[in-house]
């Protein structure tokens, strides 16, 4: 499993950790040219640097968790809805990548594949969310 | 189509999971150490350029050198090296106008002689004339040698100007003589290239402030669900920087902004200071400056000094307006005392006048003397009945004060009485109806278990014991007797309580039979 691709450890709280922890060494030194505080200060930016991995930690480990939720089920992309408004709606390159799997049962590893090809992995990461949702999600050996 | 699964132990997947995660966490910082430092080092720029600034404003202030002082102009630096001379300039004209003044007072004193003399003595007018007129002479005598003073200080304060050079004080910054007047120039807002310092100052300001806001606003923006969330912002921020470090002020963002920015203000502040500018010609409209430019020095009418300590020399007097200012009062001082004269011929004719009635006035003085001799015995005898008055007052407040505490003494005896009587009553009265409920009530079961009823020998208690005994008269049971004596004591539990009346009782005669018998009923009598 490639997690680079996965693994999405960002969140407010540790990016302000880390802004804070930053900000503090400048202040550090600073402080320090006067003042022994100054090292109190030095650890207190280790340990928001600390922090901040632990809450980087803790967000992969949840992000790897849905995507093994995700990829463990197959999607069912009912007839029905290909009409809908909100598909209408789609960018017309989506729309025609979506065209075979109207009907059909398909993994989330394949739809992806095939919208990466198709659109870029940029793109196709934008629009994958948006496909599943008019899918159902049945047991991964319906694909 | 098959669902992918992952393949390897759970132990590696937790390395490569953390060492993603480390990999993030150290890319993240790394751009935000790049906007942290691309601020510091802006903000280091923005701060060197003030300071540069501020020392050159600061050396224009004092930009001439004389004798190892620095003058704001050459002209400051003229009037300290002219200062000797025009000190003893100064002197020489005290010492003109000293001796002038000395022939004036004779002058003056001696008008005044002439003016307290009998205005009828024969010449004294003509000679108080002549003496008004020798003393204006001397006032003009006095201009005229002040005048010839003042000439010849100008002329020798010409001369000693053309003979002076003053320095000019080199602008030192680095030490470097080629950077120090390349910053001067940069510094100066007359000179053309103020406009490069001028961009810089905007541009390192505006890069500083950007970078900040970015490195502060990035933890909010790289946490918003922003659609193809990879490439929201570490992307574009990355992608930012790369160009910044890369094409320098060319990047897509902070350059436009910058330079539109440093280049639309940098141009207003140019048009607006440089002499050569078409703003500044005359009629244009006039474009406030907050720079300092420091004018020409213009030695021959020198601008007002401050009073700052470093300037030692004061502005030069106005002799001239001075003289005028003098000579103008010496005139009107003179025709004041021609006035003057004219007044006291005047008020020695009406003396002449007064005088005629003099001895009538004699008269009536003498009659005013008698009566002045004959007042004192009179004060005295009025100030007698007065004290007499005083005295009988005195007296007679005196009774009345003493009929009045009588009185008031009377009545706090009647109230007294009165109060007495009717706390009497009072009593009897809540003897006989508040009492006997209070004795009714018995302590309850837990304060007599715990020991918290107490009990105590009241006037209740013993009136009630009184009218349960029907004593009456001087009778004086035992029982009654032992009652009373434990009247003064404090509080008690029952034992103690119990214990004391059973010594009282037995004291005063009683038996231990009676101390059975009674005891229960005291004890209610008592409870407190």
């Amino acid at each position: 499993m490639d997690y680079k691709q996965i693994v999405r450890s960002d969140s407010l709280i540790a990016q302000t950790l880390e802004t804070a922890g930053l900000l503090l060494v400048p202040l550090a030194v600073i402080v320090l040219m006067t003042d022994p505080v100054g090292f109190f200060m030095l650890g207190g930016t280790l340990v928001l640097f600390a922090l901040a991995f632990a809450s980087r930690l803790y967000n992969a480990q949840r992000s790897i968790e849905a995507f093994r939720k995700m990829i463990s089920h197959a999607y069912l992309f009912p007839k029905e809805r290909r009409l809908t408004i909100k598909v209408a709606k789609l960018p017309l390159d989506v729309r025609e990548q979506l065209e075979p799997v109207w009907g059909t049962t398909v993994t989330y590893s394949d739809l992806q594949q095939q919208l990466t090809l198709a659109l870029g992995s940029d793109r196709a990461r934008q629009y994958l969310p948006e496909a599943l949702k008019y899918a159902d999600a049945v047991a991964a050996g319906n694909a | 189509m098959t669902a992918v699964a992952p393949q390897s132990s759970p132990s590696s997947d937790r390395r490569e999971i953390r060492r993603v995660v480390w990999q993030q966490l150290r890319s993240s910082l790394a751009q935000k150490a790049k906007l942290l430092t691309i601020a510091v080092v802006a903000f280091v720029i923005f701060a060197k350029l003030d300071d540069i600034r501020k020392t050159y404003v600061k050396h224009q202030e004092k930009a001439y050198v004389y004798n190892g002082r620095h003058y704001a102009s050459e002209a400051a630096a003229f009037e300290a090296h002219d200062r000797p001379r025009s000190t003893a300039a100064a002197k020489g004209r005290r010492a003109i106008a000293a001796a002038a003044a000395v022939d004036l007072d004779a002058a003056d004193a001696q008008i005044a002689q002439l003016r307290v003399k009998d205005s009828k003595e024969k010449g004294l007018l003509q000679e108080l004339d002549r003496r008004i007129t020798e003393r204006a002479a001397l006032v003009d005598t006095r201009a005229r040698r002040l005048a010839d003073h003042d000439q010849q200080e100008a002329l020798d304060r010409q001369d000693a100007l053309a003979s002076f050079t003053a320095v000019k004080a080199p602008f030192v910054y680095t030490g470097k003589t080629g950077l120090d007047g390349l910053l001067r120039d940069l510094a100066d807002s007359g000179s053309p290239l103020h406009i490069v310092y001028e961009i810089l100052w905007i541009a390192s300001l505006t890069i500083g402030i950007l970078a900040l806001s970015y490195l502060i606003l990035v933890s909010i923006f790289r946490s918003l669900p922003l659609p193809g969330s990879e490439a929201s912002f570490e992307k574009q921020s990355n992608s930012m920087l790369e160009k910044l470090l890369s094409k320098g002020l060319t990047a897509k963002i902070v350059a436009p902004l910058a330079v539109a920015t440093a280049g639309v203000v940098a141009f207003s502040g140019a048009a607006a200071t440089l002499p050569s500018s078409p703003w500044n010609a005359p009629g244009a409209t006039t474009i406030v400056r907050t720079h300092v430019s420091t004018p020409p020095p213009d030695i021959v009418t020198p601008p007002p000094t401050t009073t700052s300590p470093d300037d030692p020399v004061p502005d030069p007097p106005d002799y001239a307006s001075q003289i005028a200012s003098l000579q103008r009062t010496v005139a009107s001082q003179a025709t004041a005392l021609q006035a003057h004269g004219v007044a006291l011929d005047q008020h020695a004719v009406t003396l002449q006048e007064l005088g005629e009635t003099a001895d009538g006035h004699a008269t009536r003085l003498t009659a005013h003397d008698g009566e002045l001799q004959a007042t004192p015995e009179r004060i005295a005898a009025v100030r007698t009945a007065a004290a007499q008055l005083v005295l009988d007052e005195e007296l007679e407040r005196t009774r009345v004060d003493d009929a009045l505490t009588a009185n008031i003494h009377n009545t706090q005896k009647q109230v007294s009485a009165g109060v007495e009587t009717i706390g009497r009553r009072a009593t009897e009265v809540e003897w006989s109806s508040v009492a006997p409920h209070t004795i009714q009530e018995r302590p309850s079961l837990a304060a007599r278990v715990l020991g918290f009823d107490k009990y105590q020998v009241t006037e209740v208690t013993v009136h009630l014991l009184r009218t349960r005994l029907k004593v009456t008269g001087d009778q004086r049971p035992p029982l009654l007797v032992a009652v009373e004596a434990m009247q003064q004591e404090p509080p008690r539990s029952y034992d103690r309580f119990a214990e004391s009346f059973k010594a009282e009782l037995l004291a005063a005669g009683g038996d231990q039979k009676l101390y059975r018998q009674w005891l229960p009923v005291v004890m209610k009598l008592s409870y407190k």
